[in-house]
């Protein structure tokens, strides 16, 4: 042994020592590791975590915004019970419609957007970013401007474009109320909301379809694949899961959240007739037309409850599983 | 003694005969036409006599009357336009009160060239009834097509008061949005404001509103152009010309009659072939009887009682009753050239008295016809009207009355359960609907009893859901632990191995991940024939669960009136002929599957349809009519999941692009279309053939026996 690398052994002792010194200290301190989680833990239980709960806690309580909130009969129960056996506007209208609503406009928006992002990848880069833009505008927009056109033209007397054009054709001899009679209004809120569907959703799955390795495709059709349906269901969908569930979480609670359009297209809350009446138009109705927060609360809560099983049965579709 | 027995036996059989026979007598020969009211499936069924024929007046020398309206005093006014009169006459006296001609009459014979009217042809009466600032109790309105001023012919409406003084006349509205159209006067109504309904003869456009100074306020409400299919179609394509050839009648039905009753609702009937004859305004002019039933459509005249019972006249002499909210209660008499009373001619007037007879003008006959109602109809109206009153519990006895005589009046039974509704029983409200066949409201009541269930269980529900989920967690930890449940699911596994289960069951994985499972079915060991056919077996029962099991707000067909056999042979031909014809159409495609194939493919596709089925069938016993979009969504996404199914397995069995299994299914279809029509004729030739030779051996027998 020379001093040489007598030498290179000391330092490589020093070195292997340090590092375990440190290993030592990571273990130890778990101060920085509190410090690095503080910034998400402190926002998440600041913007989600306590409205979650402050909302649950008031769902059992008598709440007029004025005085306190008192805690409700029947062991805090009462709001529910109200809700699911008194509220005949609620279990009448409300609920159906929340239901028809989001089950045509959840899935078929979602079945639009994705048939949009899978055409739109199709095309060359420069259509497909203005067609893109394009397609995205009524999102941004937002419902009360869409309400406005929308208002336009389905207006209730001739002045209306589509009434003006029946009417022209003959095929009415008055013009229809759209948007007044209860009869329609549900309706165009599903057409409306399917032609603004195309939201955030939509540039996920766009995003996604973009992303799939481009030879996959190739090997595929050397493996025996001969069509373009086989290409989505075999290479598309599989490759972009985590996008589809993307997708469809936000197309579900996008459903059971939409509730302007209704009023905006009505000009009403409630809408005539109950007809376009949905969960969160009856929040609004409670909470901040009648100030009873308790109820309000009590029914956001089963908003969300429902929200989570149509949630769940998007996961066990589209979750990662075998 | 004996024999003074006898001769009391003998007295009192001769009694009942003469007491029986005498009314039998009176029955017979005082009704002359049934009464038809409608039964659970919408058909015209027979029921009791609601009016019998009354009096009958003939010697007024009446020529075509065309009008009849009653006035303040209860007597009746006749247009007796033959005779270019209107006549007061008063029943109960059997006088003519008074005689009304307007003949070269000048309301201001002082003014030099005041002009003269003449009324030549009055077709319609009204009288008010309630007095206002604007009419007077008792006023007549007239309207004459062909009255005449200084001689020359004009439309006009005769203002009189109730002495039969001319107060005001109308003509033609001079406003230009009347534009060049005739103002030909048929009938005319007038309301408390004085405003006048009139319609006139020739005018489509509807019903002419005009204020108590004659302006022309607009037209009321108007008639729509119903038109088949097939003349809609050629309507938007030919021109005006190709249509005037082919005689296209593009105007609407035209009004008959107008009413305003006691209330001020205004009414009016019309004469053609649509589903609105019958109209209630409201004060757009909007009609509020959208979706009632109509019994007959060539209306003439139409009043309204003050209780709101509505009484139209057809031409072809069907008399109709209606509820005042338009529900059909039931018509009677008949057109023939016989004159017996109770027959008519030319029903064209009709109105109702205080004392509730039907009097009605016809203007083929010329005399006067009255008709009494009976116990049956007083008691139904009396029943109406208390339910109106929110008197509900003497409207039920009442209804229970009508139903002690006709234990099948659906009338009966739907008033007995609305009264029901209201006083919250909703359980004998729900039974009385089920009998009545009124699904709409039966879902009404069934809802409100569901939703009692749900308030008196609602807490028991939640409480043994939760404490399920709880009991189901606990076991599933305890059988993590001790694996308590190991036989079971040994036995469950043993089972599910059985070949036939297994192949049966392989339908659940196909559902679920077609592309794969088509392709195992076809190349590996997945699945078998008998499973297909046992499969399929399963489909039809689920099916015919589905159209024969449904809860009765959903089940629109009774069970006793479906046709069986129709729906299996359907079933079985439908699918055999499309196997069939998609193999054949396949074959010659390219299609690298064999009819087996395509067999099994079609079978493991049903999973989706099955499920769709039962749940929906299940779901139709809790739901109600707010529930039938979730009813229907189940029952859709079944059949459409199967037809996705059935569509890749096509493409998969014969290895067809997107566009080729497309082309292949059209092509199949109709194929199937060609063979049922092929089928159709053989069937009908051999009928033909027969009966042919059926007649021939009859001709033969009959021409060597006889």
């Amino acid at each position: 042994m020379n001093a040489k690398s007598l030498k290179r052994k000391e330092q490589l002792s020093k070195v292997m020592s340090d590092s375990l010194d440190h290993l030592r200290r990571l273990k130890t301190d778990k101060n920085s590791t509190i410090l690095l989680l503080a910034p998400y833990v402190l926002l998440f239980t600041m913007f989600i975590i306590i409205p979650v709960v402050v909302a649950i806690t008031l769902s059992f309580t008598y709440f007029n915004v004025i005085e306190m909130p008192k805690f409700a009969e029947f062991y805090g129960f009462y709001n529910y019970i109200m809700i699911l056996t008194q509220d005949e506007v609620f279990l009448r209208y409300v609920l159906p419609n929340t239901l028809k609503y989001a089950i045509i406009t959840g899935p078929g928006g979602y079945l639009l957007s994705f048939i949009m992002a899978w055409m739109l990848s199709q095309i060359q880069a420069t259509p497909r970013k203005i067609l893109a833009l394009a397609l995205y505008t009524p999102s941004m927009l937002g419902g009360v401007f869409i309400g406005v056109i929308f208002r336009t033209i389905f207006s209730g007397d001739k002045s209306g474009y589509i009434n003006s054009i029946l009417l022209n054709m003959g095929l009415i001899s008055t013009p229809l109320d759209f948007l007044q009679s209860g009869d329609y209004l549900m309706n165009i809120m599903i057409f409306v909301t399917l032609w603004s569907s195309m939201g955030i959703g939509f540039l996920s799955m766009l995003a996604g379809i973009l992303n799939v390795n481009k030879e996959m495709y190739e090997a595929a059709y050397i493996d025996g694949i001969k069509n373009r349906l086989q290409e989505i269901f075999y290479i598309t969908i599989p490759s972009m899961k985590p996008q589809m569930l993307f997708g469809a979480v936000m197309a579900i609670v996008g459903a059971f959240n939409a509730g302007g359009i209704g009023v905006a297209l009505a000009g009403s809350n409630p809408t005539p007739q109950y007809a376009g009446q949905l969960i969160v138009n009856h929040i609004d109705d409670y909470g901040f037309i009648r100030y009873e927060m308790g109820y309000a609360a009590a029914l956001s809560v089963i908003l969300l409850a429902i929200i989570l099983l149509f949630s769940r049965v998007a996961y066990m579709l589209f979750g990662e599983k075998d | 003694m004996r024999i003074k027995k006898l001769i009391l036996l003998v007295l009192v059989l001769l009694l009942g005969f003469t007491s029986l026979g005498l009314k039998t007598e009176v029955q017979a020969s005082s009704s002359t036409t049934y009464t038809y009211a409608l039964d659970d499936n919408g058909d015209f069924v027979q029921t009791q006599d609601a009016y019998l024929p009354g009096q009958t007046i003939t010697y007024l020398g009446l020529d075509k009357p065309k009008d009849i309206a009653i006035d303040e005093n209860n007597e009746l006014v006749i247009a007796d336009a033959g005779n270019s009169r209107v006549l007061v006459y008063n029943p109960v006296t059997d006088t003519i009160v008074r005689e009304i001609r307007i003949e070269d009459y000048q309301m201001h014979p002082e003014i030099e060239d005041d002009p003269s009217y003449t009324m030549t042809n009055p077709t319609g009466v009204f009288v008010v009834l309630e007095e206002s600032t604007y009419v007077g109790l008792g006023d007549i309105y007239i309207a004459d097509a062909n009255a005449l001023i200084d001689g020359v012919s004009f439309g006009l409406i005769f203002h009189l008061d109730n002495s039969g003084n001319l107060l005001e006349v109308f003509g033609k509205p001079n406003s230009p949005m009347y534009g060049g159209l005739d103002f030909l006067p048929e009938k005319v109504s007038v309301d408390k404001a004085g405003i006048m309904y009139v319609i006139s003869k020739g005018t489509s456009d509807g019903i002419i509103q005009m204020s108590n100074t004659g302006e022309f306020l607009g037209f009321f409400s108007s008639n729509a152009v119903t038109l088949t299919l097939r003349e809609q179609i050629q309507q938007f394509i030919y021109t005006d010309e190709q249509l005037e050839n082919l005689g296209i009648n593009l105007t609407p039905p035209v009004f008959t009659s107008v009413f305003i009753d006691i209330n001020g609702g205004v009414y009016s009937s019309s004469s053609g072939i649509q589903v609105d004859n019958i109209k209630k305004h409201n004060t757009q002019g909007t009609n509020m009887f959208a979706d009632i039933f109509i019994a007959t459509n060539l209306l003439s005249d139409i009043y309204v009682n003050d209780e709101g019972i509505i009484f139209t006249a057809d031409q072809n002499g069907y008399i109709g009753v209606y509820t005042n909210d338009g529900e059909f209660i039931y018509t009677f008499g008949t057109i023939n050239d016989v004159s017996v009373a109770g027959f008519f001619k030319t029903l064209s007037g009709i109105a109702v008295d205080n004392d509730g007879q039907i009097w009605t003008v016809d203007s083929g006959n010329s005399y006067l016809q009255s008709f009494a109602p009976t116990e049956y109809a007083l008691t139904i109206y009396s029943a109406i009207i208390n339910y109106n009153n929110t008197n509900y519990e003497e409207a039920i006895r009442l209804w229970q009355e009508v139903l002690s005589l006709n234990q099948l009046s659906i009338l009966a039974h739907n008033g007995i359960a609305k009264n029901y509704l209201q006083i919250e029983e909703y359980q004998l409200a729900a039974d009385h609907f089920k009998i009545a066949g009124n699904r709409d409201l039966f879902s009404e009541s069934f809802w409100e009893l569901r939703n009692i269930w749900l308030q008196a269980h609602l807490l028991q529900v939640i409480l043994i859901t939760f404490l399920f989920t709880l009991f189901y967690f606990v076991l599933k930890f305890v059988d993590k632990k001790y694996k308590i449940f190991a036989p079971v699911r040994a036995a469950i596994l043993k089972t599910e191995n059985v070949k036939i289960i297994n192949d049966v069951l392989y339908m659940r994985t196909v559902s679920r991940k077609p592309a794969d499972s088509f392709y195992y079915l076809r190349r590996k060991n997945k699945g078998s024939y008998l499973g297909a056919l046992i499969i399929l077996a399963i489909t039809f029962l689920s099916y015919l669960m589905f159209v024969a099991g449904k809860g009765f707000i959903f089940q629109y067909t009774d069970i006793n009136d479906l046709d069986l056999n129709s729906i299996i042979l359907g079933f079985v031909v439908l699918i055999g002929l499309f196997i069939v014809c998609s193999y054949l159409v396949t074959s010659i495609q390219d299609g690298e599957g064999t009819m087996g194939e395509i067999f099994k493919g079609f079978a493991y596709s049903m999973w989706p349809f099955i499920l769709g089925c039962v749940f929906s069938t299940v779901f139709s016993y809790v739901a109600t009519n707010n529930e039938i979009f979730m009813l229907n969504v189940i029952f859709y996404i079944g059949i459409g999941w199967s037809f996705v199914l059935v569509f890749l397995s096509i493409s998969e069995i014969q290895n067809y692009t997107f566009g080729q299994t497309i082309k292949s299914i059209l092509l199949t279809v109709l194929f199937v279309i060609i063979i049922l029509l092929v089928l159709s004729f053989i069937q009908m030739t051999i009928r033909q053939v027969f009966s042919f030779f059926e007649e021939f051996i009859k001709e033969a027998v009959r021409n060597v026996f006889s």
